[in-house]
């Protein structure tokens, strides 16, 4: 197999023997990105002195451990490079946040997330692109153009971390930082037949994280396999001084996961049986079918449940992140980063600098936000939604007191065509159905590929568990991919 | 059961919002707000008698460090990212005599 197409944990072991050096692997996949780019556009910067850099001094940690210079074995990312959603700031590299308002904006420092990449010795291939400032499900919202899903470059590679997605899709990159307030991990991840995880809220600093909706987002991963998962779950994890919304527990040893190669019996599994809005395309329906007789094949006793407020959950979430989205895009103003267009007075400037900053869906979810918060509204919408939250927070601990995780669609079709539902923002919101009530009650999931439907695009798989559970997913879903080669298909991009 | 949000509504979440939109804007948004909270008014449908709002899935508490002063970002670097910056400040325009 082509090395731009290998997995994380395979070039770190390769890494670790000396067999290739980093350098070697970054120009991998710069030359890849050279050839793809055009057509795909999964970065807005690309930042390959900074990766050569980084990679001459990751070789030579890695050649004073193999010659004995060193005791202290590097970290398995030491070397590895990846890629990192332009919404999370990596210090002195552009973040743009898919934004014309943030478009010459540099962070003088590194996202806690960045950091502990940095200090673990990964490579920094550049930053991808994104819908503006995460607020989309296709990346077609972005200042910079559309990434293109390197399944198909007519279509969508699913967002808002679709540069994320097509970049490992693409074999640009062994591995990449997304964020998911509603889906925007795992739904990319599944139009791209790549593994997407979001962990449970807390698990991952925010500190550097561009905020939308601050009780929503969550950094997450994606990567080709569920082993390469946990290698970066395992750095970025953990409490954080910066952001007090991290769990102050430490992180359980993802690693040992991995050691699992049997079988899933004495794990329950949930099925919910009636679906949410909207209907499914039968490729995925089937998909998704196939893959629990799967789990049950592996051992796995299936369990129906219910989740009879999932069915809210779309309006409960898009109140709730547009209202937290209007408070946090506030501070786009022109005054202190960002651009600034000047008019006669404050209020002028304030009115010009957002007005042409700001692209058309961030104005409307604005404008949502705003409504949803307004005195004589804020009750019927906000504060409802707020309610609507417990509930479903409560479905899922009724429904977890049964069952160890619940499997089920990650997306109710494929990729889309590009432009194809853009002008239709309800269509797009409704692509989010499955994953946002797992943002909602804060829980983590992963999304696994499964399948490919008749045109040859990526289906994808959502397991979800219990706050702090990703051990138990990751386990699965390690356990699935040893039994199954969907996540090992690589698209036909041609030179 | 349509709920067509006025212009003049349109007009003034936009003015809370600092955001000023076009005529076609304001035309374009109206409809768009209007189709999606036709939608979103799904929520008062349930039940939520006795239940208390979730604003955080963590159930948090404060967290605290002791009241030690550490080195921070260097004002250079802060002010690296403005528009206008004069002596070590942010420079704005009036912020006074403004309507």
């Amino acid at each position: 197999m082509d090395l731009a197409f290998q997995s994380l944990a395979r070039v770190s072991d390769l890494l670790s023997t000396g067999d290739i050096t980093s350098v070697e692997l970054t120009e991998v996949c710069l030359s890849q990105i050279n050839s793809f780019e055009s057509e795909v556009n999964a970065f807005v910067t690309i930042s390959s002195d900074l990766a050569m850099q980084q990679a001459t001094n990751a070789d030579i940690a890695w050649q004073n451990w193999i010659n004995g210079k060193s005791d202290q074995k590097p970290s398995p990312l030491n070397g590895v490079p990846l890629a990192i959603k332009d919404v999370i700031c990596v210090s002195d590299v552009v973040a743009s946040a898919g934004s014309m308002m943030l478009k010459e904006f540099v962070p003088p420092y590194d996202s806690t997330a960045s950091e502990r990449l940095r200090d673990a010795g990964a490579i920094f291939l550049g930053k991808t692109n994104t819908d503006e400032f995460a607020m989309g499900s296709s990346t077609e919202n972005s200042a910079f153009g559309p990434t293109h899903n390197p399944w198909d470059l007519n279509r969508v590679p699913g967002g808002s971390s679709g540069g994320s997605a097509a970049a490992v899709s693409a074999g640009m990159s062994y591995g990449a930082l997304g964020t998911d307030t509603g889906g925007s991990v795992r739904q990319p991840a599944a139009m791209c037949g790549v593994v997407g995880l979001k962990p449970t809220y807390g698990r991952v600093s925010r500190y550097g994280l561009i905020a939308f909706g601050s009780s929503l987002d969550q950094i997450g991963t994606l990567t080709r396999t569920v082993e390469d998962a946990a290698l970066l779950l395992q750095v970025i994890a953990g409490p954080d001084l910066k952001d007090s919304t991290t769990l102050q527990k430490k992180p359980p040893n993802y690693l040992e996961v991995l050691s699992r190669t049997d079988n899933l019996k004495g794990v329950r599994v949930g099925v919910e049986h009636e679906h949410t809005t909207g209907s499914l395309q039968p490729e995925v329906e089937k998909s998704v079918k196939d893959t629990i007789k799967t789990l049950k094949h592996l051992g796995a006793e299936i369990v129906s449940v219910q989740l009879p407020h999932t069915q809210h959950a779309l309006e409960a979430y898009y109140l709730i992140a547009n209202a937290e989205a209007s408070a946090n895009l506030a501070r786009y103003d022109g005054i202190r980063f960002g651009q600034r267009r000047t008019g006669n007075n404050l209020w002028e400037t304030y009115i010009n600098t957002r007005s042409n900053g700001f692209g058309k869906e961030v104005k409307r979810r604005i404008m949502l936000g705003t409504y949803a918060l307004t005195a004589g509204y804020y009750e019927d919408y906000y504060l409802n939604a707020q309610k609507v939250r417990t509930l479903v927070q409560k479905d899922f601990e009724l429904a977890f007191s049964k069952v160890d995780a619940i499997v089920g669609p990650v997306t109710p079709t494929t990729a889309f065509k590009i432009g194809e539902k853009i002008e239709d923002p309800l269509q797009m919101y409704l692509s989010d159905i499955f994953t946002l009530s797992g943002n909602l009650a804060g829980i983590p999931g992963i999304s696994l590929p499964c399948g490919f439907d008749q045109s040859g695009l990526p289906i994808g798989v959502q397991l979800l568990g219990p706050t702090c559970s990703e051990q138990q997913l990751l386990t699965v879903g390690h356990i699935y991919q040893q039994a199954t080669d969907w996540h090992k298909h690589i698209p036909g991009l041609e030179h | 059961m349509a709920s067509t949000i006025s212009t003049n509504e349109v007009v003034r979440i936009a003015q809370l919002a600092r955001l000023h939109l076009t005529e076609n804007e304001l035309k374009s948004f109206g409809k768009d707000l209007s189709e999606i909270l036709d939608y979103m008014n799904q929520i008062k449908k349930v039940d939520v008698s006795n239940v208390r709002p979730t604003d955080n899935t963590l159930y948090l508490h404060t967290i605290l460090r002791p009241d030690e002063a550490h080195p921070s970002l260097s004002i250079d670097k802060l002010l690296s990212n403005a528009a206008e910056v004069d002596n070590g400040y942010f420079s704005v325009p009036p912020v006074l005599g403004q309507n």
